[in-house]
């Protein structure tokens, strides 16, 4: 092998293990993606995304959430990941997450709500996957009827739903 | 009354204060009650969704357009992403607040039904779209564009609604802030007018206090001004008595030469006379001494049967003479031992004898006798007589100066104050003096004397 591969060589190691850092040990994913997790490390400032099929969402440690929400009857019961258990996942840290909707809509969260409550990007209501005709795939859902104070219309604008997109900033 | 109408004022305001007060917690409360409700609604996702079903009705319609020319590049998956996302934003009018809401909204409920009808119609056939279809892509696309005027409709419906309603609570939350407010300022003012008729109603109390004092000190000093008036004058009477009385008995007994039978009668009616002023004199005396506290009691133990004893000897004359049966019972009660002025004591009991006797009727009794109370700590004597009795009447002045009965008034000599004595003395040696009676059957008087037991704490 000649050593003036070598410049090549190393870029390709730069650009494969800043790959495996972006992966973060995660599965590449198998069926239809469903939700793009990005954000900026800011030592390197190095862009880094992560994409998502529903298989890999439903393997985070899911999360039960019994609440009541200003656009359903009666008491719901959601399941899906904690939001914070998804950007540990992807291996993101950061203060704020810019949710994007399928229509792109856009919210910003605080970290700090998803540290202060156990936010959750629900993947399942009252046991079924949610099509996107009934909000789904992914709505971000906060714990209302547990916690009195977050009832306002403020939170309930963060509560974003058919989310296609979370940019960690 | 005017006593009472500042205290009714108080009371008065205090009760406005009251009521006022739960006026304010309710108010507060169903204002706090108004502002939860209002904020537990979504109200702005409502308007945000039916700005979306326009939006998202348009991108659809866009879309078909789209489709219709085939170079554009809008797939099938496009097609059915947009009319997912339309359904979705007709399905949040379907459950939960927005549902709620919009079927209060005028036309708003009918032109979303027309929305879903025509889609619902729709649906099938845009999904069997296929690439040769572009001609009935279009007139889908056309189809759709009419449902444009309903989709703008809702939107203006429930802006205008959300209009009404947000002016309407915000008029209700501040009537309740200033009906709170004008409840406390009612309260204010109530606790203040509450404050000051109580500082002026304490005040007029004081006053009111201060006035009776200085009228019961006048009292006291006039009524001591007036014993030492009679303490002075009895005895500037006594001095001339005692020429009077002298005199009149040198008369009687002939002393310087006999003198005739009528002179001898005036002699002795002058005698009679002059004793019975010199015993009214004393009689005031007495009574001026005790009002007047400058009577010298002088304390010691006494045997009660030996007292009871002495004073039967003194009385038993008078009752031998108007022939009243006299007895006596202390023997067995030999041992009780008072703390009282011997003299005053046989005074009293002297003068309590003295009436029941001169009092009586005819060929009545009079018993006395004696008992002790060691649970009240007093000796107690009982007289009993077999008099006319003390009316109801006079139940409750027979202890007060000059009071007599006028059944016996003009029969029976008396000034009238030997019982008030009896009472001031009594009174005066820490004891009291009391009766009960019966008209015809008689009278049973009683005196309390602290026994010597119990007359280190009551005498010194």
């Amino acid at each position: 092998m000649s050593w003036k591969f070598l410049p090549v060589f190393v870029v390709a190691l730069i650009a494969i293990s800043t790959h495996v850092d972006a992966g973060q040990n995660l599965a590449e994913p198998t069926g239809p993606i469903i939700l793009v997790v990005d954000g900026n490390i800011s030592h390197t400032n190095t862009a880094k995304s992560s994409r998502f099929d529903m298989a890999m969402l439903k393997k985070i440690l899911s999360h039960t959430i019994k609440t009541e929400t200003p656009w359903t009857d009666g008491m719901q019961t959601f399941e899906g990941p904690l939001l914070s258990d998804v950007l540990k996942s992807a291996g993101l840290t950061g203060v704020t997450i810019k949710a994007v909707a399928i229509n792109d809509y856009a919210v910003k969260i605080p970290v700090s709500d998803t540290e202060k409550y156990p936010v959750i990007l629900a993947h399942t209501l009252n046991g079924k996957v949610m099509p996107i005709r009934e909000k789904g795939p992914l709505w971000v859902i906060y714990p209302w009827t547990d916690n009195p104070e977050l009832r306002k219309e403020t939170i309930y604008a963060k509560s974003i739903w058919q989310v296609k997109k979370l940019s960690i900033q | 009354m005017t006593f009472n109408n500042p205290r009714m004022a108080i009371w008065l305001f205090l009760m406005t204060t009251v009521v006022l007060f739960i006026l304010l917690v309710t108010t507060v409360n169903l204002t706090r009650q108004e502002n939860e409700r209002l904020s537990l609604q979504a109200r702005d996702n409502i308007m945000w969704g039916a700005a979306q079903i326009e939006t998202d009705l348009q991108n659809l319609t866009t879309s078909l357009f789209r489709y219709g020319h085939s170079s554009s590049g809008v797939t099938k998956e496009d097609l059915q992403l947009r009319l997912d996302l339309l359904w979705s934003r007709l399905n949040v009018f379907r459950s939960g607040e927005a549902a709620q809401t919009i079927m209060v909204i005028n036309d708003a409920p009918n032109m979303l039904d027309d929305i879903v009808v025509t889609l619902s119609k729709l649906e099938s056939e845009i999904l069997t779209l296929n690439d040769t279809d572009q001609a009935r892509a279009i007139g889908l696309a056309e189809d759709l564009l009419a449902l444009n005027p309903q989709a703008y409709g809702i939107g203006i419906e429930v802006f205008h609604f959300l209009n009404n309603e947000t002016v309407r609570s915000r008029e209700s939350l501040q009537a309740g802030m200033s009906h709170s407010i004008q409840y406390l300022i009612g309260i204010l003012v109530c606790s203040l007018i509450i404050g000051v008729l109580w500082i002026f109603e304490t005040r007029r109390a004081n006053n009111y206090s201060r006035a009776r004092d200085e009228a019961l000190a006048e009292v006291q000093l006039a009524s001591q001004a007036k014993s030492y008036f009679l303490a002075s004058m009895s005895h500037e009477l006594r001095t001339p008595l005692n020429a009077i009385i002298g005199f009149s008995e040198v008369m009687m007994g002939n002393v310087f030469g006999p003198i005739g039978v009528k002179y001898m009668d005036y002699a002795k009616d002058i005698n009679q006379s002059g004793q019975h002023l010199l015993l009214l004199i004393n009689e005031i005396l007495d009574l001026s001494k005790i009002e007047s506290r400058t009577i010298d009691l002088n304390f010691e133990t006494v045997q009660l049967s030996q007292c009871i004893n002495d004073c039967m000897t003194i009385i038993r004359p008078q009752a031998e003479k108007e022939g009243i049966i006299f007895t006596g019972d202390c023997l067995h009660n030999s041992t009780v031992e008072v703390h009282a002025d011997p003299t005053r004591l046989r005074q009293v009991m002297i003068n309590i004898l003295s009436n029941a006797i001169k009092y009586n009727k005819p060929g009545g009794s009079v018993e006395i006798w004696c008992e002790e109370n060691h649970q009240a700590g007093m000796g107690r004597i009982h007289i009993k007589d077999t008099g006319l009795g003390i009316p109801e009447e006079y139940k409750g002045i027979i202890f007060s100066p000059f009071s007599r009965d006028p059944r016996t008034t003009r029969e029976k000599e008396g000034t009238g104050i030997g019982l008030s004595i009896a009472s001031l003395l009594m009174e005066s040696m820490n004891g009291e003096i009391g009766f009960k009676s019966m008209i015809g059957e008689g009278t049973t008087f009683w005196i309390d004397i602290p026994l010597v037991d119990n007359s280190a704490a009551a005498c010194c």
